[in-house]
């Protein structure tokens, strides 16, 4: 096989190549995969369109309305400090993604950086680089993404630093993996017989061949990633009130089971749902990017 | 001794006069009955006691707060007599006599500490002194009428004189078990190991000893062998082999644990809760009214945009609707407090100013203030659920008047160190509990400097009132002097007084011999473990 033919080879599984549309049509013939994108649609709309569609303020409070049950007038009822729910769950679905988005995007760029010069380089920086990565996923994720937290200080962006921080970890070995992998191709060894840099190599030899399964784990990581604030929020340590979030709320909702349940049951839902779509989307994509799974 | 045992009890109770009437609020008549007690007390059991607020040390004079209680005894109980009337009680000592200049304590014979060294007069003069004198020293606050270059003095073997530098009503309920600040620890442990590993080695003359510490975890101890004191069964007490504290920050998980009948005490559960708690099937609801928690708010005199703008500290107050706050918090335990006093103790007078609900009036206050808006400020509150709750409430209520309230919400210790100890804030919240006697709280809290101050403003002349009320063994005098002082701490305006949420405690049924009548608590301070037991 030459180097264009397994250069074209790897590019029909793109997403970004010019024959993406084929994925994109097996992706939605499978149904979870629909659900998926129907569930994780909404939720984008609903965190596009807060301040358009939300029926109240988040912030609002009203202290004659505190922890009233699901009404025509508040379709999930009130919290502690009678703020309207579903206003609260809409307002709280950009935080959800934005830090689901925004985490992952740093564990990609931090964890493939690593991955790619471990692979690659090999020697010394191959074992500095696997030994901090060890190190790092020695500790439980949430404990590690707790203790980060609390010694930046609570807030939405150290909460996306933690979480991409703790993520990083199974992106770079991902891609050193593909990294090892693919620097003996001949392709690549054509490349560097040709006389290209090392950094030309990665960027435009291993790195673009090196994509599709970390696509496929960062779709993945969202779902973790979501989960994660929550618990964070859940615990104190991440977003701070009154910003609406899926975790405070449920952390909100877990000190009135007694007498207003559903202060728990709406977050929950939210948050499963989202989690579950992002879980359905990054199966599909695996699917469909993985040869493995096409072989059968 | 005798005659001027029952004198000084008199001076005390009008010293702390209006603390029966605190009591009637609850139900007096119920006070005189006899306490609960079904059955004859058995010994054995472990008790599981929830508390919210982590143990911040185990030396009572660099703790400000929770209890060692079960460790540790004090020279006297805080006890309610027949009547319904708390008065101090013989404990470590038994019999005492005040004078203008000196209060003299007689020791009880035959207590040792748990490491096996007598209570005798020359450990009490070693205490009396660290409590004075050590400069970190939380129970320093309480004795501020005791003369700081000599405290105490041993008369003889089993006698202490602790010298006054003025009279102080105050002082001998600033030495009872209502205060855990002021506990009794061993001399000869700290001369063993150093008064620093006290801070996480207990050693009282207590009914239980210490075990294990684990932060922000638990706390256990274990029965006192050697305890002096005697049950109704002609043992000494206590009855349970042991009690473990465990903290648990949330509410509502506290809750949860006494309706899966895995743990045996809360208190204060909160209004919206109490229902439930009246009708859990294997616990009790008991009223607590001196377990109840006055909420407020302070600016910080040193820093923030408060620090120098009396008129934005009262428009603040201002904008601030307290009835709103009390109802949405705290349910059917919730009443509105404008002032530092809560109704039927010594210092409360409906008739003292106080700043009313008028965002209209705060708005123009914030104009007149001269501060471009919006006014940045950070509000510095523990993590606690119900003050981030109120917390909220405060930063939408100030928004409407023109601030911006950004919430700095920190751990029980972290608030400690941030607030009191390092003054490095803007403005805070706090709850506070109804004090045996107002002198030593209020001086804490107006306190200009040290380890205990809260806005460390001086306000001329307030200090000087509140001590000359200590001073006074007149009733009528002190009442007048605590009026004249919420004058003063009216016009500085660097508190807000916000509400009051009534207290409670929830006990398992199984627990015996907890002080309480006819379902109301009678224990202030000290929850008096080493007289429970267990029915099963």
């Amino acid at each position: 096989m030459t180097a264009t033919s397994l250069d074209k080879s790897v590019d029909s599984w793109s997403l970004t190549g010019g024959r993406s549309f084929p994925i994109l049509r097996r992706l939605r013939e499978t149904r979870l995969v629909n659900f998926g994108l129907v569930i994780l649609g909404i939720v984008v709309l609903c965190a596009i369109f807060a301040p358009v569609i939300s029926p109240y303020d988040p912030l609002k409070q009203d202290y004659l309305a505190i922890a009233q049950a699901p009404s025509s007038a508040h379709w999930l009822g009130t919290d502690d400090l009678g703020r309207d729910v579903l206003s609260r769950i809409i307002y709280g679905s950009r935080v959800s993604l934005q830090v689901g988005a925004i985490s992952v995007v740093i564990a990609v760029v931090f964890g493939a950086v690593l991955g790619l010069l471990s692979g690659y380089v090999g020697g010394v920086v191959d074992e500095v680089i696997m030994r901090f990565v060890d190190s790092v996923q020695a500790f439980p994720g949430l404990i590690l993404a707790l203790g980060l937290t609390a010694a930046l200080g609570p807030s939405i962006r150290n909460v996306m630093i933690a979480i991409g921080f703790i993520s990083s970890p199974t992106i770079a070995r991902l891609a050193r993996a593909q990294t090892l992998s693919i620097r003996e191709s001949e392709y690549v060894a054509a490349a560097r017989v040709s006389g290209a840099s090392a950094s030309r190599i990665i960027s435009r030899h291993i790195w673009p061949n090196a994509t599709s399964p970390i696509i496929v784990q960062a779709t993945l990581l969202v779902a973790t990633a979501i989960v994660t604030e929550a618990s964070l929020s859940f615990l104190g340590v991440g977003v701070q009130p009154p910003t609406p979030s899926w975790g405070s709320m449920l952390r909100t909702g877990s000190q009135y089971l007694e007498v207003a349940p559903w202060l728990a049951f709406a977050p929950g839902v939210a948050i499963f749902l989202t989690v579950l779509s992002f879980n359905f989307i990054g199966d599909g994509l695996r699917q469909v990017l993985d040869p493995r799974f096409n072989a059968r | 001794m005798v005659s001027n045992l029952r004198s000084s009890r008199r001076h005390l109770l009008m010293g702390a006069g209006g603390l029966a009437l605190a009591a009637s609020g609850a139900g007096q008549s119920a006070l005189a009955g006899p306490l609960r007690q079904d059955g004859e007390p058995v010994r054995g059991g472990t008790a599981t006691v929830m508390w919210t607020s982590d143990f911040v040390s185990m030396d009572p004079i660099h703790s400000n707060g929770t209890t060692r209680a079960a460790v540790y005894e004090w020279l006297l109980g805080w006890r309610p007599n027949e009547a319904g009337e708390f008065e101090v009680a013989p404990q470590l000592a038994t019999e005492w006599e005040t004078s203008d200049t000196a209060l003299v304590l007689k020791l009880r014979e035959g207590v040792t500490f748990h490491d096996g060294s007598p209570l005798n007069a020359e450990a009490v003069v070693w205490n009396i002194t660290r409590m004075v004198q050590t400069p970190d020293s939380f129970a320093a606050a309480y004795l501020q009428a005791v003369d700081p270059e000599n405290p105490a003095e041993a008369v003889d073997d089993m006698t202490v004189q602790i010298n006054l530098t003025r009279p102080s009503a105050g002082l001998l309920v600033s030495l009872s078990d209502a205060i855990l600040e002021t506990a009794i620890v061993s001399k000869a442990a700290a001369d063993e190991h150093g008064e620093e590993w006290l801070q996480s080695n207990p050693v009282g003359t207590g009914p239980f000893t210490f075990v294990d510490w684990s932060t922000g975890d638990s706390l256990e101890v274990t029965r006192n062998e050697n305890y002096w004191q005697m049950g109704a069964d002609g043992q000494p007490l206590p009855y349970m082999d042991g009690i473990n504290y465990r903290i648990i920050i949330s509410i509502a998980t506290q809750f949860a644990e006494m309706r899966a009948g895995t743990a045996d005490f809360m208190r204060n559960v909160p209004g919206r809760d109490v229902p439930a708690a009246r009708t859990m099937s294997d616990a009790r609801y008991i009223e607590a009214p001196w377990g109840g928690l006055k909420r407020q708010y302070f600016f910080n005199s040193k820093k923030g945009p408060f620090m120098d703008n009396l008129t934005l500290r009262q428009a603040f107050h201002h904008a601030i609707d307290r009835n709103a706050v009390a109802q949405a918090l705290g349910a059917e335990l919730g009443e509105a407090l404008p002032y530092e006093f809560v109704p039927g103790t010594i210092g409360y007078d409906d008739t003292v100013p106080f700043y009313e609900f008028d965002l209209e009036k705060a708005r123009a206050m914030v104009a007149e203030s001269g501060v471009a808006t919006p006014i940045e400020v950070s509000l510095t509150v523990h993590s606690r659920d119900l003050d981030q709750q109120q917390a909220q409430i405060i930063q939408a209520m100030a928004a409407e008047a023109g601030f911006n309230v950004t919430l700095d919400v920190v751990e029980d210790v972290a608030w400690g160190e941030q607030v009191r100890i390092n003054n490095d804030f803007e403005m805070a919240t706090r709850q506070s509990g109804i004090q045996a006697d107002p002198t030593t709280f209020l001086l804490n809290t107006w306190a200009t400097e040290g380890n205990s101050a809260y806005h460390r403003a001086d306000v001329p002349g307030l200090l000087d009132l509140i001590r000359e009320a200590d001073s006074s063994y007149d009733p009528e005098e002190r009442q007048r002097l605590y009026v004249e002082a919420q004058q003063l701490m009216y016009e500085s305006a660097w508190f807000g007084y916000m509400w009051y949420e009534r207290g409670n405690v929830l006990l398992n049924d199984r627990v015996q011999g907890f002080p309480e009548v006819d379902g109301v608590s009678v224990s202030w301070g000290s929850l008096r473990e080493a007289e429970w037991w267990l029915s099963e």
